[in-house]
């Protein structure tokens, strides 16, 4: 019943020949006239956590120096849920001063990462996160990512069970392969004995799975933006109590630009299961997606191409066989918002939570502000734990009341307070792009600071000064920081130059739709004076911007992503 | 380069032998056993000698004595047994770098000649240690490397005096000539080193030794006058008569400026960078058009760069010294104007100590006679500034002809050729480190690489001349693995050993180890590597990049880790190269000293001797500087 | 406290269907009722508000007590749309009626009509209210459900609450406090209520009754199918001559 194409992608073929995510690695790390990877490694980097880059803005003069391009790696965590302890952070902070460029990043997936880990520095970056029980398996790569889940504490006794699922989650669907520890742990081949991957195979899955979990009512991980996305599901006689979880499938953002048929995609309703049954689900969706993804192409690999292709209803029924669970319907769920809340909150058990905005979540050492130094003196006397959040932002959880104003005085003092920001920059989210991400063909992260400021502006010329409207910015198509998702996503296209999406709704649950093509700075900032005009002029009471945007059929409301996001 | 005897190559070690000549050939006593010549050449020459008068024959073995330098080498047969003469003879030996003490020696023999003495000229490669027991009467002629060591050529003899196997000397009379720069502080250290342990093992000097600085014609010469005295008192001769024929060109009578062979033209095309903007220090690849018939090269060659003072520094000169550009000056009998002179004719950028003292007696000044007095005071002020920063601290309002007088000679510098002709038949490829410091609250530029890196452009016209390096040659067998030791611009030589190596098919394995600063910043020639590598040409490469982590590594380090392969390739006939700074010859020399004790399982000593070995056998090789 | 009519009016309405015609896991929908069965009115409203996707409504007849739930609902969820049928049919003294509480409660009134207007209806199809069971039938699927489903769609609505009592009828002692009609929820917060909690409510809050209650209606719908209650009547004999009570919206 799959259908296989006869050309498997390049991809395929280096993981099939791997030998289970091992390839040449232990000898691409010994050549000493490069920094890169031997070409088929790099690929099978990304596996155990890291992925090859070079900064792009010298590449073409370092050619003229007869050097190499700049490469080096970015190194991406395994935290589900985010949440790490203090001891940990601290180690985080360490490895990132001493063994990277001096920074940490907290990504859009709930994690952190290194960028501009030199080679050499790879077995030492690992070995730092391992002392203290962090690794990076899964980093990147064709197989179940960092899980996702609602960071806020406050939410009630549920986060705690949701969190715990998240966890086994992650630890269920890691590959079982030793060649992580082999090449970067304790070195030693483990004798005799072929290895095997009961859940994955030798070639893993056609492309990255993403996994999320969302408590209602906040959808701060963008759960319809996962391949298989839970939402918990509180039992309404007892909201401590988990009763089980919506399954979800088939979400994904990334799309190829001037491909019609690649597009990001909402993920469709499988139905609820009981929290003892999500495991055997989600290994089911996962294995389902083996077999029966397309992997000659990788850019119709997503899960949410192979749902289009079978038929949800014929991928249930698998899913449904495989598992020999059968899902019984939804239940009902509310979203309320998808960014984060700033500042403390209290929370059920009296403890406080502290939630920081760290833009784009680059997290260093800046003249007056120095961020990283900061959190390190919180971590050295917090006693809770800190949680990344969806929108790369940091969370000191769990604070007594007593040491609430010692940990407030401490990010007083380093400058990690957000006073003063306006709910434009808070809610947005950019990526990485350029200098690093080979993928990019536009800035995001260096840029979006100073269009924010340029679109505060805007926003107070027409008395929204103080209006929520969630921006994001990425440099390429594939939608890292999730703009299909925002009230106005700006997808980058080409230097300097964006398309720009209206219509989000404002809690990651409708996708956004292509108003301008292609179009740079002072376009942007033309037609959007122009359409916060007639916001300001036409919106109805608390209404969006994104649901305005609709409402005046500015923008038509993509409905199904296949058919209309192009249209 | 930064030779602390800063000639011009001539190659030392052309295995030149100079023979006994005419007043030792007698016809009858020869044959092709005891001779180097062939039957057919032997007859030749017996049907020359036949009917010459003993006038005429002493007048032809003057005669060939002195071209033999240039003409016998090449068909002297190696390992030629010698003809044993009765009597003492003078012998001359030298050890030399980079040909200057060579050229002193080849002029002192020329002298030894006019005065009737047949000398023995040899370079002390060429030279058997333990027929030192046998020499009666010995001038040495030898330079100093940067930091007291001698030059490769002496190593053997030198290690030789100072083993346990040197031999008495009690009959032996002898002279030391050496040759050094008072800018380093182990200021002619190897003559020093000669002159002590022949004095040691029982020699007696014949006068005291001569220790000459940068400016070493004057000194040598009369030393030469009076070391020829001595030796012909000590022979028992009367000063000699000269015998001057008709067409025969007189002996020298002191001893030659340094060889410089005539230089050509080329042209530069291309000036690019090969390190960051961010780079601990800034090194770049120069390509220059030549003329191939006229300037033919082989890999291990340098290129001598004649080039010009920063027309900014003249000014500036002329400004503080208060004197008119225009002004005629004399330089080697010829009349030139100040400012030319001072453009290309007078050093201005490596202040040398001779020339401190200079303006120390042109000024009056008394501070800085007095820190002429301490020479590592003296050193050390040199060695941190300019001509111009001297004039600043200490104005002076000399005349012209004495600022011209004060300062040194401009010589050409030398760079490692970083091309293969068969590659690049019309270019010549240099790798050039601009050096660059700060003095006087400013930045000041090297001569040579300033002018090469900042101030010539594109189709600018420039003069070279070729410095060959017979002793840094790819092996022979084009099998012969090859070990490629190099730090910074030093590797420039290897990049023209790869390129030969390609371009000849040869199949040995290249072993490349590199070291700088920074991976990133200052990998010399990354992709080029690479690319041979990806040929299959350059089978194994480590680098040592000293900055990248805490505790600084250096190639000797990446050395001794290899230590069990690298012996294995030794073993297995590799030969062994590295270029570079002295400092790291000698730190490449006590690993290499390490690992083949710990490899081979021998002392210290057996060690030392392996590597000895391997020198003679020519497969350790150096180019430091 | 954001603004759910408008900010969340995507799920349901666009996309796949999304397991429309399916009930939520009847698990949880035994715990809800469970859960709100022990919540007061305003409890519910303000659990319907924060669980229930899609956009959350309130229907109207704007009937004898309509303003205990229309006062209730905007509490809770201020400026809540508020969804009118209008048949044509009502009471001149509804329409006053109408106009007063949109005007005291600043109410968001969407209005939804048939294609037909009366008159249109009458010379095409006679007067069905008086045509028996079918008719009634017809005529309720015609000009009130159409509608209805018109609204319910357009407004993209996840959730409604209705005011429908156990005590109105007997086909509504069994109800439950939430629903699943058609893949939306319907949610009853003040299902457990008398008549004399509502009046105690209106009391509280200075609510006017309909104008018709003084006149001794206790059920008010079109004129032409509603009478006052008088003595030995059940209360839902008042309305549809007794054949039906209710009005066709909530069957």
């Amino acid at each position: 019943m799959n259908t296989q194409p006869s050309t498997l992608s390049p991809v395929e073929t280096i993981k099939a020949r791997s030998h289970f995510l091992r390839g040449t690695l232990a000898e691409s790390l010994t050549d000493e006239l490069t920094g890169a990877l031997a070409p088929g490694d790099e690929q099978l980097s990304k596996f155990h956590g890291f992925y090859q880059q070079d900064d792009r803005d010298v590449r073409a003069d370092r050619l003229a120096r007869r050097l190499e391009p700049a490469y080096s790696f970015m190194l991406r965590a395994r935290l589900p849920g985010g949440v790490c302890t203090p001891a940990q952070w601290l180690a985080i902070d360490r490895v990132g001063r001493e063994l990277t460029q001096g920074s940490v990043r907290l990504t859009t997936r709930q994690t952190f990462q290194y960028h501009g880990v030199l080679r050499g520095h790879l077995r030492g970056v690992i070995q730092g996160l391992h002392q203290v029980l962090l690794d990076s398996i899964g980093g990147c790569g064709d197989v179940n990512r960092n899980v996702m889940c609602g960071p806020n504490p406050d939410q009630s006794a549920l986060h705690g069970e949701v969190y715990a699922w998240a966890r086994r989650l992650s630890e269920h669907l890691l590959p079982r392969t030793r060649a992580y520890h082999e090449l970067w742990l304790d070195g030693e081949r483990v004798a005799g004995g072929e290895e095997s991957e009961p859940l994955y195979g030798p070639t893993y899955l056609p492309r990255k799975f993403k996994t999320a979990i969302a408590v209602p009512p906040h959808n701060d991980v963008d759960v319809y933006a996962n391949d298989l996305g839970l939402i918990a599901i509180a039992d309404p006689a007892d909201p401590d109590r988990l009763l089980g979880f919506n399954c979800l499938a088939g979400g994904g953002m990334g799309a190829t630009h001037g491909d019609r048929s690649t597009f990001p995609r909402l993920a469709d309703d499988l139905g609820f299961v009981l929290p003892e049954q999500v495991l055997a689900v989600a290994e089911a969706v996962l294995t389902t997606q083996r077999d029966h993804g397309e992997r000659g192409d990788r850019s119709h690999a997503r899960l949410k191409y192979t749902i289009e292709r079978l038929g949800l209803d014929v991928f249930r029924a698998e899913v449904e066989r495989r598992s020999g669970i059968e899902f019984t319907p939804p239940c009902p769920v509310q979203f309320t918002d998808h960014g984060d809340r700033y500042g403390w909150t209290r929370g059920h058990d009296g403890r406080w939570s502290l939630t920081l905005f760290i833009e784009n979540g680059r997290l260093h050492d800046l003249p007056g502000r120095p961020l990283l130094s900061g959190l390190r003196a919180i971590a050295e006397v917090h006693q809770g734990d800190f949680r990344i959040t969806p929108n790369q932002n940091l969370m000191i959880a769990a604070v007594p009341a007593r040491q609430k104003k010692r940990i407030e005085s401490l990010a007083r003092e380093y400058g990690l307070l957000a006073d003063g920001h306006s709910p434009l920059r808070l809610g947005a989210l950019a990526c990485v792009a350029l200098p690093t991400c080979p993928l990019a063909m536009a800035e995001a992260e260096r840029y979006l600071p100073d269009l924010l400021t340029r679109l505060e502006t805007l926003a107070a010329n027409h008395g929204l000064a103080s209006q929520e409207i969630v921006i994001r910015m990425t440099g390429c198509p594939n939608g890292c920081a999730r703009p299909y998702l925002a009230e106005i996503g700006l997808v980058g296209k080409g230097p300097r130059t964006y398309n720009l999406l209206l219509g989000g709704d404002g809690c990651g649950t409708r996708l956004n739709k292509l108003y301008r093509d292609n179009i740079a700075e002072a376009e942007i900032l033309a037609t959007l004076d122009g359409l916060f005009a007639r916001y300001a002029a036409e919106r109805e009471a608390r209404e969006r911007f994104g649901d305005f945007v609709v409402r005046a059929g500015i923008v038509r409301r993509v409905a199904n992503a296949a058919r209309d996001f192009h249209d | 380069m930064n030779f602390q005897q800063p000639d011009n190559p001539g190659g030392d070690r052309d295995r030149r032998q100079t023979r006994k000549a005419a007043n030792t050939l007698n016809p009858s006593r020869l044959n092709s056993l005891t001779s180097p010549l062939d039957d057919r050449q032997l007859a030749q020459l017996q049907a020359v000698l036949a009917d010459l008068s003993p006038l005429q024959l002493a007048w032809v073995s003057g005669y060939l004595a002195a071209s033999s330098g240039l003409t016998v080498a090449a068909n002297q047969a190696p390992g030629t047994e010698r003809v044993q003469e009765p009597g003492p003879t003078l012998t001359i030996l030298y050890g030399s770098q980079t040909g200057n003490a060579r050229a002193v020696a080849e002029s002192l023999a020329g002298l030894a000649r006019g005065r009737g003495i047949e000398p023995r000229l040899s370079s002390m490669a060429d030279y058997r240690s333990r027929d030192l027991a046998r020499e009666r009467l010995l001038l040495v002629v030898v330079s100093t490397q940067g930091e007291g060591e001698p030059p490769e050529s002496a190593r053997e003899l030198h290690a030789f005096l100072h083993g346990k196997r040197a031999p008495r000397l009690d009959g032996l009379h002898y002279g030391v000539l050496g040759l050094g720069d008072s800018s380093y502080e182990y200021f002619c250290q190897t003559a020093k080193d000669f002159a002590g342990r022949l004095e040691a093992l029982g020699g007696k000097p014949l006068l005291d030794p001569q220790y000459c600085d940068v400016d070493f014609q004057k000194a040598a010469t009369a030393w030469s006058q009076s070391a020829l005295e001595q030796s012909a008192e000590f022979l028992g001769q009367r000063e000699a008569q000269i015998i001057q024929l008709p067409g025969t060109r007189p002996a020298p009578a002191t001893v030659p400026k340094p060889r410089t062979d005539a230089p050509l033209a080329a042209v530069l095309l291309e000036n690019r960078p090969l390190t960051t903007a961010d780079a601990v220090g800034e090194a770049r690849h120069l390509a220059l058009a030549i003329e191939p018939s006229a300037l033919k090269y082989t890999p291990g060659d340098a290129l001598g760069v004649w080039f010009h003072n920063d027309p900014a520094l003249v000014d500036r000169v002329l400004a503080a010294t208060g004197l008119d550009g225009d002004q005629a000056v004399t330089l080697d009998d010829q009349a030139t104007e100040l400012r030319a002179a001072l453009s290309s004719r007078l050093e201005l950028t490596q202040l040398h100590p001779t020339v401190v003292k200079g303006w120390a007696s042109l000024t009056g000044s008394k501070e800085l006679a007095a820190l002429c007095e301490d020479a590592a005071r003296l050193r050390e002020y040199a060695a941190g500034r300019q001509f111009i920063d001297l004039i600043a601290e200490y104005p002076g309002r000399p005349e012209a002809a004495d600022l011209a007088g004060a300062l040194l000679p401009l010589r050409p510098r030398l760079y490692s050729i970083a091309s293969s002709q068969t590659e690049t038949p019309d270019e010549v490829h240099l790798t050039v480190a601009l050096l660059s410091y700060q003095a006087g609250g400013e930045e000041r530029l090297g001569g040579a690489s300033g002018f090469l890196i900042r101030r010539l452009a594109e189709d600018d016209q420039i003069r070279v001349h070729l410095a060959e390096n017979p002793t840094f040659r790819l092996p022979a067998d084009s099998d012969a693995p090859v070990i490629m030791v190099a730090a910074g611009t030093g590797v420039a030589p290897f990049r023209a050993f790869l390129q030969q190596r390609a371009a000849q098919g040869d199949r040995g394995r290249n072993w490349l180890i590199f070291g700088n600063r920074h991976f990133r910043r200052d990998f010399l020639y990354q992709l080029d590597w690479q690319a041979h590598r990806k040929a299959g040409l350059l089978s194994r490469a480590n680098v040592a990049f000293s900055r990248d982590q805490a505790d600084k590594r250096y190639v000797q380090h990446r050395l001794l880790e290899q230590g069990r392969d690298l012996y294995a390739w030794l073993q297995e006939g590799a030969y062994l190269y590295c270029c570079g700074s002295n400092a790291m010859g000698r730190a490449v020399h006590e690993a290499l000293l390490a690992l083949i004790a710990r490899a081979a399982g021998v002392d210290p000593e057996g060690a030392e001797e392996r590597i000895e070995t391997l020198r003679r056998e020519g497969r350790y090789l150096r180019d430091l500087y | 406290m954001t603004d759910l009519a408008i900010h969340h009016d995507s799920r349901r309405t666009d996309g796949k269907p999304r397991n429309q015609d399916r009930s939520p896991a009847p698990e949880w929908l035994h715990q809800a009722n469970i859960a709100l069965a022990a919540l007061d009115a305003e409890g519910r409203m303000a659990w319907a508000r924060d669980q229930l996707p899609g956009a959350l409504v309130l229907s109207s007849s704007f009937g004898i007590q309509a303003a205990v739930m229309l006062h209730l609902a905007n509490r809770v969820c201020p400026r809540i749309p508020v969804i009118l049928i209008d048949t044509g049919y009502l009471f001149p003294e509804t329409y006053r009626f109408i106009d007063t509480l949109v005007a005291r409660l600043d109410l968001d009134l969407r209005v939804y009509r048939a294609d037909l207007s009366p008159a249109w209806l009458e010379a095409r199809h006679g007067r069905l209210w008086e045509q028996g069971v079918d008719g009634i039938e017809r005529y309720n699927r015609m000009m009130k459900v159409e509608p209805m489903g018109r609204a319910l769609r357009e407004l993209g609505v996840g959730a409604w609450f209705a005011g429908l009592r156990r005590e109105q009828s007997r086909s509504r002692r069994e109800l439950p406090f939430i629903q699943v009609k058609d893949g939306r929820y319907k949610v009853f917060p003040i299902l457990d209520w008398t008549n004399r909690d509502i009046h105690r409510y209106l009391k509280r809050h200075d609510l006017p009754y309909h104008p018709l209650w003084e006149q001794g209606y206790v059920s008010v719908g079109d004129w032409h199918s509603s009478a006052p209650l008088t003595p030995g009547m059940l209360e839902e004999e008042t309305r549809f001559f007794g054949l039906k009570r209710e009005c066709g919206l909530h069957e």
